[in-house]
C-alpha cells in the first residue's frame, strides 16, 4: 500500500471506522482515539497491507482496540449506560431509529460488533468473522441471537411506538 | 427444506443476504404459502439497523498527517542536525578568533622584544635574549615610516627575487606582524646568523643593516664591513619564499640563502638613508628543469617517520626473540611462541 492508497483508504473508510467505534462504545473522543490508533497501525503495516484489503484489515484493528478499551472501561461504561438508559427512557419515543439504537446499546460487544459490521458496513459473515476472530457459525449464531434480542425488545410492551 | 420449525434462522439469513437464489426463492415461496409468517419476517426487517447515521470522524487531516509526519520528523531531524552542525561552526570560529587573539598577543610581544631590545633585559616579564645581541642590532627600528617604491622582480638571486618591498603601514597587520616577530627571533637566535631554511622553504631572506650613516647607493659591496643581520626569513608560503623586515635607516645589502646555494647576498640599491622599516618579500621564481608541474622546486621535509621507528624496534625485538625450533624444523620460535608451518 502507497501512501496515495492510505490516504484514499483514509477518505473512504474514516467515517465508516469511525462510526462503528462510536456505535459500539458511546463516546466521542474516544472513538476517536481508537480509529486513530488504527489508521496509525494501519500506516506503520502499510506495506505489509493490500490496497483492497485495508477496509478489513482497518475494521480488524478497530474491533480488537474498542474491545480493549471496554475491557479496559467496562466499570465506567456500565455506569454510563445505566444513566443513559434513564436518560432517553424518559423521553417519548418517537422515532424507530433511536429505539434500534437503545436496544443495540442493550446487546454485548459482540453481539453490538455483528450487527453493526453486518448492516452499518455491509459485511457477509465470512468477512465479519475475520474481523472479529469468529468462525462462520458462530457470527451465524451470534448475530441471530441479536437479532431476535433486538426484535423482542422492539416488541416488548413497553417499547411500542 | 424450510418448515415452519427452522424458518426463523431462514428469515434472519433472507434478510442478511447470506441464502443462494434458490434459497431465496424457496424463503419467498415459503412466505407467500404462510402469510401469518409475514408479519414476523417483516419485524425481523426492522430489527435491521437504518444506516443513515451522519455522523463522522470529521478532520480526516489528522488522519492524513501521519504520512506527512514522517516529512515532518525528517524535516525536524534536519533542522536539528543543521542547528548541531551550526553550534560547532560557531565553537570553530570561536575557537578560531581565539588562537588569533593569542597568537595576536604574542606576536606583540615579540615585537615589543624586538623594538625594545636593549632595554628588554632588566624588564620583567620579559624573556632576555638567550644571546648577546649583536651591538649594530642594539639600534632600535624606528618606527618612522617612509614608503620605499615598490620593485618588483629587481633583486634576483639565483632561484629567487625580491619581488617587493612594502611599507609596513601598507602591508596586512598579520603579515607585518609575522614578518616583526621574525625580526625579534633572529635577535634572539642570531648566534652566527647561519641560514636557518624551514624545511620546504624555497629559500630564506636576511637583511643587513649597517649603522653606519651614509648614502648607501654609493657604497661599493667592497666598502661595506660585516653587516649586521637584524631580520630573518618567515618563509611560509610556497612561492612566497621568504618575507622580511628591512630597516632602511643604512641597509646595503640583502642576504639570501636558500637550500641549494648557501648564503648570497645581493645590493640593496635603493636607500633613501633615512630611517625606515619595510617589508620584503622574497619570492621562488620559476624553474623549469625542477621537474614539478608548475616549475617550483619542492622540497620534502627530511622528518623522521616514527612509523617506521615502531617497525624497527619490532624487528628489532623479533630479531633477538625468533630462533629456529631444534626438534621441529618446520616451527619456529618467538619467545615462548611456537609457530608451525
Amino acid at each position: 500500500m502507497t501512501e496515495k492508497d492510505y490516504n484514499e483508504c483514509v477518505a473512504d473508510h474514516a467515517d465508516g471506522v469511525y462510526r462503528f467505534i462510536l456505535k459500539n462504545i458511546r463516546h466521542e473522543e474516544d472513538a476517536r482515539d481508537i480509529v486513530q490508533t488504527s489508521f496509525e497501525k494501519l500506516w506503520k503495516n502499510r506495506r505489509e497491507v493490500e490496497t483492497g484489503k485495508c477496509r478489513s484489515y482497518l475494521f480488524t484493528i478497530a474491533y480488537h482496540q474498542m474491545i480493549d478499551h471496554l475491557r479496559k472501561t467496562k466499570k465506567v461504561q456500565l455506569r454510563a449506560e445505566f444513566t443513559e438508559d434513564l436518560r432517553i427512557a424518559d423521553r417519548p419515543h418517537h422515532r424507530l431509529k433511536q429505539l434500534l439504537d437503545l436496544a443495540l446499546s442493550r446487546l454485548n460487544e459482540t453481539q453490538r460488533s455483528l450487527v453493526l459490521l453486518k448492516d452499518y458496513e455491509g459485511y457477509s459473515y465470512q468477512e465479519i468473522g475475520q474481523i472479529t476472530g469468529l468462525n462462520e457459525t458462530q457470527v451465524k449464531v451470534y448475530l441471530h441471537r441479536a437479532r431476535i434480542q433486538l426484535k423482542n425488545y422492539l416488541v416488548s410492551v413497553e417499547n411500542i411506538i | 427444506m424450510i418448515t415452519r420449525h427452522n424458518y426463523e434462522e431462514l428469515f434472519l439469513l433472507y434478510l442478511d443476504n447470506e441464502l443462494s437464489p434458490a434459497d431465496r426463492l424457496n424463503v419467498e415461496n415459503f412466505v407467500n404459502q404462510n402469510p401469518d409468517l409475514l408479519e414476523e419476517l417483516e419485524s425481523f426487517r426492522q430489527c435491521r439497523l437504518i444506516p443513515g447515521d451522519e455522523s463522522s470522524f470529521g478532520s480526516h487531516e489528522l488522519l492524513l498527517k501521519i504520512a506527512s509526519a514522517g516529512r515532518l520528523s525528517l524535516f525536524a531531524r534536519t533542522y536539528r542536525m543543521t542547528r548541531v552542525a551550526a553550534a560547532a561552526l560557531v565553537l570553530l570560529i570561536a575557537g578560531l578568533a581565539l588562537f588569533i587573539a593569542v597568537k595576536k598577543n604574542s606576536v606583540s610581544q615579540n615585537i615589543l622584544a624586538a623594538n625594545d631590545l636593549p632595554s628588554n633585559n632588566g624588564v620583567a616579564g620579559m624573556k632576555p635574549p638567550r644571546t648577546q645581541p649583536l651591538s649594530l642590532a642594539q639600534q632600535p627600528i624606528s618606527s618612522t615610516i617612509e614608503p620605499l617604491p615598490a620593485t618588483p622582480n629587481a633583486y634576483s638571486s639565483g632561484s629567487h627575487a625580491l619581488s617587493s618591498v612594502h611599507p609596513l603601514s601598507s602591508v596586512p597587520h598579520g603579515l607585518a606582524s609575522a614578518a616583526q616577530t621574525g625580526v625579534a627571533v633572529a635577535r634572539r637566535s642570531a648566534k652566527k646568523f647561519q641560514p636557518a631554511v624551514t624545511p620546504g622553504a624555497h629559500g630564506a631572506l636576511y637583511l643587513a643593516t649597517t649603522h653606519q650613516q651614509k648614502d648607501v647607493n654609493n657604497v661599493q659591496d667592497e666598502q661595506v664591513p660585516d653587516p649586521v643581520l637584524t631580520g630573518t626569513r618567515i618563509s611560509v608560503q610556497r612561492r612566497v619564499a621568504a618575507i622580511g623586515l628591512v630597516n632602511t635607516k643604512a641597509p646595503e645589502r640583502i642576504f639570501v640563502a636558500d637550500n641549494n646555494e648557501g648564503r648570497q647576498d645581493q645590493p640593496y640599491p635603493q636607500s633613501t638613508g633615512s630611517s625606515e622599516t619595510s617589508l620584503a618579500i622574497l619570492t621562488a621564481q620559476r624553474d623549469p628543469s625542477s621537474g614539478s608541474a608548475d616549475g617550483f622546486t619542492e622540497q620534502v621535509p627530511a622528518g623522521k617517520n616514527k612509523l617506521v621507528g615502531v617497525f624497527r624496534k619490532i624487528s628489532h625485538v623479533l630479531e633477538r626473540t625468533t630462533a629456529q625450533n631444534d626438534n621441529d624444523r618446520h616451527a619456529i620460535l618467538i619467545g615462548n611462541l611456537q609457530i608451525a608451518f
